[in-house]
């Protein structure tokens, strides 16, 4: 497992699921073990691979494994059709939790899926890493949603899921709509220096899809190193940002070690303007990410902070 | 002067009404089978052991009202030496003689200082004071138990088989030290109530001898008077001959009821 | 032999000297001079926010954290006459980790910052009440080590049954961190939480450690000396638990140190139980700063836990005891 496949690994956790990447040995080895089953061109953003059996021209029974497939899957595809949700679609993470309050949950488990008799199955991270290759064993057609690391791949990849789906066109109305939004953006004239932060204490620098969000939003990001590190302590003692994009306080909970635990940082969220981000427009990278975009280049960056839940 | 009174004790299964009365000055040795109750009733003179019926007096001073501090101070006891938990140097497990009297190891002041250093000079251990406790012999180290009784400088003393397992110069000499004490010196000046197993190290050594089995005394009185054939026979289901006070045990009498061992 | 009158000043100076070096390290890049005036509050303001908010809170966490532990260590193993005995034993620290997982698994977490060291403590303090209640009503000190295995096993379960549910990833990284410790990011908020018990229960040890010597001889032996032994063995417990619980508070479950600081100890106070509890506690102190210090420099790709470095150094140094006991007690 080389070096060159970590990275991206960890990073793709993050930028699918909660945006944070995990820094214990657990969750390296979960990275890993995720990493060794995703194909192995790693790059900014990647193809999703097209089910090894054909779906079916009208799939009328869809189970989708983990809550970004929910997503997808909520918004290309009538309820009806949809047999089963992913039991984290109805969670404040979800982006279109509203539309999963009817639909029924399955755990991931083969044993579950598989009894209730679905004619396709879509995930990008759910089942682990051997769930393509078991439901293409089971004669089950398996959409894999690739990972999406800036905007470009995120239209490449709601396109290619919509293909498979079946709906080429709802999936051009989700780009269209996409670029439109974007051109919409007012991105903030003097760039004023952001820090993103998370209850887990990690931000973010260049290489990332946040980072992304916070550049089409007109702002420069006071993480001047890239990837995911732990909110710079040290740094915030000599200089300071003038925004903070605030990710994940209505989804996530602080850690005991956290950096956000620290007075320094904390005094960052209570005195700068703040924009709270919430955490279903950020997880998965997937087009409601220009929600966030949005937040940010609407904010005032005079706007008087907004005081956050936890001390 | 404390003198040492049992008083009606009654452990259930193990000890019957039991009195008995240690005078200052007295060596008493209490002899019989393994069973017959000796080393509970000793732990009842130290409240190791409550009596269900009875009380254990030093002095007027009923042992039970007392701390465990008042209660050392009173009494210094010598139990059946165990390994220690660690190998700790000699002078100061003779110093922890001075517990009672409110001593630190390594910051002892005057008077424990003192008294550690003749109850090391008096059980010859002066020279080996600096050494550690599992570098030495079974009798080296019987001997810094002792020094750590009198160190205490307590007018009554207890100990429970205090020679076994030591070698014959060993076992004369930790006798010899016991009354020693019991006659004032080593900083005694009351009694000593000792267990023991050999007949004739007791019969060499004690003012009076107490003869328990199956939890009762069945004599108490001087050698002379208790040191018997017959006695022996009851007690240990031995056959014997005493010529003074050195006894020499022939073999087991057929036909006895085989003592509690 | 003769060492022991220096060692406690050898002691003291070296965790000034290793709180120093702590302070020396970090993201930016300091020089002494730099150092030096921050640390008498003079020159840069930002110098200032880094060595007194940053660097210093961080390195006094790691010391008080090791100072709990060598004590308790000390007492304990004087108390229970096994160079084997650690913190741990109480069970202290495994329910101490768990009532704080519990906190963070039902969201109470997000209420208040300081729900999660409370909880720490509280279940500390339970596990603490628990045993110190078995140290009245029995007479023997293996069953306080079995009731003390009971919880440590109750509370493994538990939280392995609570990693099952784990709801996402981060619960996850959350309970490693409680049960491998870290003092990453403590300020001294953290530690002004985490004092008063640690001094409660450091007090309560310095109290009742003369009793300790006296054990060596057997508890029989030891009552004869003058020892109320009830009274010994709960305000031991009582102590350990306390500032067990604060440090576990502070950083989580720590393990090994407070076997192995005591055992460095010992030849040095002439295998006095009682003199080992001052230096215990700051070589504890010290080895804990400079493991954390460790944590900051070796460059691993994550960052490694605390209490990962203190198990790798600790977990040999515990079978080495272990078999030279084995060779004394045989």
């Amino acid at each position: 497992m080389s070096l060159g496949l970590i990275n991206p690994a960890l990073a793709s956790l993050s930028d699918l699921e909660y945006g944070k990447p995990m820094k214990s040995p657990a969750a390296l080895l979960l990275g890993l073990y995720i990493a060794a089953g995703l194909t192995a061109c790693r790059a900014q953003g990647s193809q999703n691979s097209s089910p090894a059996i054909t779906a079916p021209a009208k799939p009328m029974r869809i189970v989708s494994l983990d809550f970004c497939a929910d997503q997808y899957l909520l918004k290309l595809i009538e309820p009806e059709r949809i047999l089963a949700l992913s039991p984290d679609a109805r969670k404040p993470i979800s982006y279109l939790n509203d539309k999963a309050q009817n639909i029924p949950n399955v755990r991931p488990s083969a044993e579950d899926v598989l009894r209730l008799k679905p004619d396709l199955i879509i995930r990008s991270y759910g089942g682990g890493p051997n769930a393509a290759e078991f439901f293409t064993q089971a004669g089950l057609p398996v959409i894999n949603i690739g990972w999406a690391g800036d905007f470009e791949a995120i239209k490449s990849v709601t396109q290619n899921v919509a293909n498979d789906l079946g709906v080429p066109q709802r999936g051009q109305l989700i780009t269209a709509d996409m670029d439109a939004r974007l051109a919409a953006i007012k991105p903030h004239a003097n760039m004023p220096e952001t820090l993103y932060m998370t209850p887990s204490g990690t931000t973010t620098g260049a290489g990332s899809l946040v980072h992304q969000i916070m550049t089409k939003a007109g702002l420069g990001n006071f993480q001047t190193q890239s990837g995911w590190r732990d909110i710079p302590l040290e740094r915030l003692a000599y200089e300071q940002p003038d925004f903070i994009a605030a990710g994940f306080f209505d989804t996530n909970i602080e850690n005991a070690w956290s950096t956000m635990r620290h007075p320094i940082a904390r005094k960052q969220i209570a005195t700068r303007p703040a924009v709270f981000l919430d955490g279903s427009w950020l997880s998965c990278g997937a087009w409601f990410a220009i929600d966030a975009v949005e937040a940010l280049a609407n904010a005032s960056n005079t706007a008087p902070p907004t005081p956050i839940s936890t001390p | 002067m404390t003198d040492l009174l049992f008083q009606n004790i009654t452990v259930t299964g193990r000890v019957t009404q039991v009195d008995l009365h240690l005078d200052c000055g007295e060596l008493v040795v209490i002899l019989g089978p393994n069973g017959a109750g000796k080393t509970t009733l000793l732990k009842t003179a130290l409240n190791l052991i409550k009596p269900d019926k009875g009380q254990v007096f030093y002095g007027s001073q009923d042992n039970q009202s007392l701390s465990p501090i008042e209660r050392a101070k009173c009494v210094s006891y010598l139990p059946q030496i165990r390994p220690m938990a660690w190998p700790n140097i000699v002078r100061d497990i003779v110093a922890l003689g001075r517990y009672s009297h409110g001593a630190s190891l390594g910051r002892l002041k005057g008077q424990d200082k003192m008294a550690v250093n003749e109850a090391l000079s008096a059980c010859g251990l002066t020279h080996f004071s600096e050494r550690r406790i599992d570098s030495l012999s079974g009798g080296e180290i019987a001997r810094v138990h002792c020094a750590r009784a009198f160190a205490a400088k307590a007018p009554l003393l207890i100990a429970d088989e205090p020679v076994a397992a030591l070698d014959l110069h060993h076992q004369f000499k930790i006798m010899d030290l016991i009354r020693d004490y019991t006659r004032g010196h080593h900083g005694g000046n009351g009694g000593a109530l000792v267990v023991l197993h050999d007949i004739n190290l007791a019969a060499k050594y004690a003012d009076r001898l107490v003869w328990m089995k199956d939890g009762h005394i069945l004599a108490n009185g001087t050698v002379k008077d208790t040191l018997t054939t017959a006695r022996l026979a009851d007690i240990y289901g031995v056959s014997a001959s005493i010529n003074e006070t050195s006894v020499q045990i022939h073999g087991v009498l057929d036909g006895q009821p085989n003592p509690k061992a | 032999m003769n060492f022991h009158r220096a060692l406690i000043p050898a002691l003291i100076f070296a965790s000034l000297m290793s709180l120093l070096a702590a302070c020396a390290l970090g993201s930016t890049p300091m020089s002494f001079g730099q150092i030096f005036n921050a640390f008498i509050g003079r020159g840069n303001a930002g110098d200032i926010v880094v060595i007194w908010q940053i660097r210093l809170p961080r390195a006094i966490s790691a010391f008080c954290v090791g100072a709990a532990l060598g004590a308790s260590g000390a007492a304990l193993q004087g108390l229970l006459r096994n160079p084997l005995a650690e913190p741990g034993i109480l069970g202290v620290s495994a329910t101490a980790s768990l009532t704080a997982t519990f906190a963070i698994y039902y969201g109470i977490v997000s209420i208040s910052a300081w729900t999660m060291p409370i909880a720490a403590i509280l279940g500390a303090l339970l596990a603490t009440t628990i045993i110190a209640l078995a140290a009245v009503k029995t007479r023997s000190v293996v069953t306080l080590i079995l009731i003390g295995v009971g919880l440590s096993s109750f509370a493994g379960a538990t939280m392995s049954l609570l990693l099952n549910f784990a709801p996402n990833p981060f619960f996850l990284a959350d309970m490693i961190n409680w049960t491998l410790g870290s003092v990453a990011n403590r300020s001294f908020a953290d530690i002004l939480f985490a004092l008063p018990f640690l001094i409660l229960g450091l007090g309560i040890l310095l109290s009742a450690r003369r009793g300790l010597s006296a054990l060596t001889l057997g508890e029989d032996a030891a009552s004869g000396l003058g020892v109320n032994l009830k009274k010994q063995r709960v305000l031991i417990v009582l102590g350990a638990g306390i500032a067990t619980g604060a440090s576990v508070a502070l950083a989580g479950a720590i393990g090994f140190v407070g076997i192995v600081a005591p055992h460095v100890i010992r030849p040095f106070v002439r295998h006095d139980p009682a003199r080992t509890l001052i230096p215990s506690s700051l070589l504890a102190g010290v080895f804990l700063v400079i493991a954390d210090i460790g944590v900051r420099v070796l460059p691993t790709q994550n960052e490694l836990k605390l209490g990962v470095v203190a198990a790798l150094i600790g977990a040999p140094a515990f079978i080495w005891i272990a078999m030279q006991r084995r060779s004394l007690h045989d």
